[in-house]
């Protein structure tokens, strides 16, 4: 019998004009993981929330069909009570605490359960380490970075001992280490106690190994498949899948493991296509030898850079080795310690929450147009709209595009965390279009496979100061951290899947 | 309150000091003037186990801003000041009853109210700021600085505006308002005025270490309890509507738009909206944490242990001792010199430092599961 089954729902959100959830029957049998994929806004969120009666009980809004979970009707039962059976880990990891420090938070489902203290002390205990978090125990919440909080996050909902555990892009607001972590603890969950695992996630790459089934939501609808079945009808998947529908390949690989069976027949085949050089524009930014540190710490140690009017510049590198300093530096929002910094054009920056950026009521007083035919698509689309009620792709295009047009220098701090492919080209196509027009562009990330697809130029930085740059075949191939999936397969020079010609044996 | 707090020697050593002008001029360049400064600078010199504490993880404090394990003070200063980071990496050792420290703040409070004598005055503020330092996290000194701020203000308007009294230190020309003689009367009742707000406010700022408002909650009756929890949600959004304005300002900063008060109306919707927002979130977690969803039971009920009913006892004394030799009251305006006050009082004051004792006497052990 299912654990949990969902059967002809359909939902519309109080004053939609659409349906989030149209005629959508699935099961889920216990020890399954699942994948919840779809373009952002397609209604993954919905349906992740229907398991636990959030949707309508919280919500509102039009609710058809219905949702068993363990034998309890969810439009019955209120949310409250479904919490100890679906254990649900939300998006924004600073804001799903209720309390002040990390063992309090832990508890406090439990003593919502009503549990006697000796078993609630157990749960905790057995919880701190399954999830790994015993040195975060004693931590004030609001001291823990967002990969911890999501670890806390995901504690806190398992010592309830749930029957399924959902998570909700639980990784898109943390950079890959933290989601690395994060994900570390959701494979642990799924091999070691076989839990019931539903997630929305766009690193798909991490987990298509473990999966059982991908749903796949598109405007409402979903379509349920086997991993390999559904990866192969197209959306997000992993870049070896990607290669592997572009060669031919019989069989589907999930992961690189299983890739590799097929990979050895193209050894000895190398790229063939030149590597454009884009540092022939004027120099619009230039920085010496700069020093800069924090309270006694360095963070730059002689960096040096040039940026190119027309070019799109990436700055990679571990977490700490000083990229987002080295953007306040050009951006003049730190000063330099020592060193030289000069730049010849304005500047604009776009910081990590680019949601920051947003504070006007519509997009087009975003934009600072009057009329609505002067925006370019998607942005007249949503001219009326309020910014913030946009899905994070569309908030990062359009702070983007509300940068200063003056500005010949364009820096950005990862500006495709949690985005998904469709939307990550997107945001590159308007970083672009702002090169094309003579400004030059400077983005620090993590995402490697980004950064290989649309970068003219990469610079790897580490202890403040940068040790490689060049163009990415260069520069990301043949790198343990800094490569490609389809690098790590194929080796050198190969870095996505659109490189590899389709007659490659 | 056998430990409050979280300290450490190196803590003492390291938190006192200042950054260098070398450390970071262009910050102090950036924000002089600005009054957020001096907070940024006071969490900026967390001690050396608050930094080090973060390293694992690459010194993060929150996930607005990754980069660079470096402490994230000047992070936040640097640039874009995020909300959830308001508040220093410490760990939570705080095993206070709160019990007791609301007998200990209402004494205080009632000692603060009903004396204005200079003597009582200097002696109360000597004794809460010890109170304060022997429980003081990295960050906290900010309701401190608040307080003086406060207190400078009625010495300002009481000079500036009240004519009265007879010691008279210069007279301006009739000018309107400001014209006549300016006394030394003025000056006094101005600064017994701030002197008190300035108490109250060091009495908040011990509350605000020592208590927690879980711990609180936990204290009322069962059928409060839901209604204590949302109360107590409700107030936690205020530090963080204040950081979501400071977020909000700098980010039309750097989108080149104006800052200032002038353009306060425009911060005003996405603040309004950022804290719904916020508001939907929490609610959606705590049904999803199954609040309300069956009797409550508590993981780690408060004890009442030994200082706890020595503090409270300390708390009792102070206020009957007031009661029983009148603190003498004071007006600068009929009677310019203060009058001593009674060993009788003095002692009963002294009994309030009792807490600043306890908390750097006594051993300092995790929490009652340990």
């Amino acid at each position: 019998m299912p654990l949990i089954s969902i059967d002809t729902v359909s939902y519309q959100y109080p004053a939609a004009n659409q349906r989030a959830l149209s005629e959508v029957s699935l099961t889920v049998e216990p020890g399954e993981v699942i994948l919840v994929r779809g373009p952002s806004g397609s209604g993954k969120s919905t349906l992740l929330r229907c398991l636990n009666g959030l949707v309508p009980h919280s919500t509102g809004g039009t609710f058809a069909g219905t949702v068993t979970v363990a034998g309890m009707d969810t439009r019955n039962t209120p949310p409250r009570m479904l919490g100890s059976r679906v254990g649900f880990v939300f998006q924004h990891p600073e804001r799903q605490f209720i309390l002040e420090d990390v063992e309090a938070e832990l508890a406090f489902g439990l003593e919502n359960l009503g549990l006697a203290r000796p078993l609630m002390r157990k749960r905790i205990e057995e919880v701190i380490d399954q999830v790994g978090i015993q040195p975060l125990r004693r931590r004030r919440i609001a001291s823990l970075s967002g990969g911890e909080r999501q670890r806390v996050a995901i504690a806190a909902v398992l010592a309830m001992h749930p029957q399924a555990i959902a998570l909700d892009e639980p990784t898109s607001q943390l950079d890959p280490q933290a989601a690395e972590d994060v994900l570390q603890v959701v494979s642990r969950l799924v091999a070691e106690l076989g839990m019931t695992t539903l997630v929305a996630e766009h690193r798909i790459e991490r987990i298509a190994p473990f999966l059982d089934r991908v749903w796949s939501l598109q405007s409402g609808r979903v379509e349920d498949a086997e991993p390999r079945t559904a990866f192969q009808g197209g959306g997000a998947r992993p870049p070896v899948v990607d290669l592997a529908a572009r060669l031919g390949w019989t069989e589907i690989p999930l992961g690189l493991r299983e890739a590799r069976r097929y990979a050895p027949r193209l050894r000895g085949v190398r790229p063939t296509a030149p590597v454009v050089s884009t540092t022939d524009g004027p120099l619009v930014a230039r920085l010496d030898g700069v020093d800069f540190s924090y309270n006694g710490r360095a963070a730059l140690r002689g960096a040096s850079l040039r940026l190119h009017a027309g070019e799109m510049a990436v700055l990679m590198g571990r977490n700490g080795s000083g990229k987002t300093t080295l953007l306040k530096v050009i951006a003049g929002m730190v000063r330099a310690q020592r060193g030289r910094v000069e730049s010849t054009r304005p500047v604009a920056f776009v910081p990590q929450d680019a949601d920051t950026l947003l504070f006007a009521s519509t997009v087009r007083d975003e934009l600072n147009t009057g009329l609505q035919s002067d925006l370019p698509a998607p942005f007249s689309e949503w001219s009326d709209r309020y910014p913030r009620d946009l899905s994070a792709g569309e908030r990062q295009q359009v702070a983007i595009a509300a940068l200063d047009p003056g500005a010949g220098i364009v820096l950005l701090d990862e500006p495709t965390r949690g985005l998904d492919p469709d939307v990550k080209a997107l945001v590159a196509l308007g970083l672009r279009r702002r090169a094309a027009a003579g400004a030059a562009v400077l983005v620090a990330t993590h995402d490697v496979e980004w950064a290989a697809r649309f970068a003219d130029r990469v610079l790897l930085v580490a202890d403040g100061e940068i040790y490689a740059e060049g163009p990415p075949r260069d520069v990301l191939s043949d790198s343990l951290v800094f490569s490609t999936q389809v690098n790590k397969l194929l080796g050198a020079g190969w870095l996505l899947p659109e490189d590899v010609p389709v007659t490659a044996p | 309150m056998r430990d409050c707090g979280t300290r450490s020697d190196a803590e003492w050593g390291n938190s006192t000091r200042r950054p260098r002008d070398g450390d970071c001029p262009v910050i102090a360049e950036r924000f002089a003037g600005n009054s957020s400064c001096s907070i940024g600078i006071e969490r900026g010199v967390g001690p050396a186990r608050y930094r080090g504490e973060r390293d694992p993880d690459g010194g993060q404090t929150g996930i607005g801003e990754r980069d660079d394990s470096l402490p994230g003070i000047w992070r936040e200063r640097s640039s874009v000041a995020w909300p959830g980071r308001l508040e220093p990496a410490a760990e939570i050792t705080l095993n206070c009853h709160p019990l007791t420290w609301l007998a200990w703040g209402s004494a205080a409070l009632g000692l603060t109210i009903t004396s204005r004598n200079p003597y009582v005055q200097v002696l109360l503020l000597l004794i809460f700021i010890n109170v304060w330092f022997a429980y003081r996290r990295p960050g906290a000194g900010l309701s401190l600085r608040l307080g003086l701020m406060l207190a400078t203000l009625p010495i300002v308007f009481d000079l500036a505006f009240s004519r009265f009294g007879t010691h008279v230190m210069f007279s301006l020309p009739s000018l309107p308002v400001v014209g006549g003689p300016w006394t030394v009367e003025a000056l006094v009742f101005g600064a017994t005025t701030g002197a008190a707000l300035l108490l109250t406010v060091t009495v908040f700022a011990v509350l605000q270490l020592t208590v927690r408002s879980a711990d609180v909650l936990k204290l009322l009756p069962r059928p409060l309890y839901r209604t204590g929890t949302v109360v107590s949600l409700a107030l936690a959004f205020v530090p963080q509507a204040v950081g979501s304005v400071r977020v909000i300002a700098e980010a039309r900063r750097l989108r080149g738009k104006p800052g200032g008060w002038r353009r306060a109306p425009a911060l005003l919707l996405p603040l309004l909206l950022t804290t719904l927002e916020r508001a939907l979130q929490y609610a959606e977690s705590l049904d999803a944490r199954g609040f309300g969803s069956a009797g409550r039971s508590r993981y780690r009920p408060v004890s009442f242990g030994a200082p706890d009913g020595m503090t409270m006892v300390a708390a009792g004394i102070a206020m009957a001792g007031l009661a029983l030799s009148h603190a003498p009251s004071y007006d600068p305006y009929l009677t310019l010199a203060p009058a001593i006050p009674s060993i009788t009082t003095i002692a009963s004051l002294l009994v309030l430092g009792l807490p600043a004792a306890l908390g750097i006497v006594l051993p300092r052990h995790a929490t009652d599961l340990d």
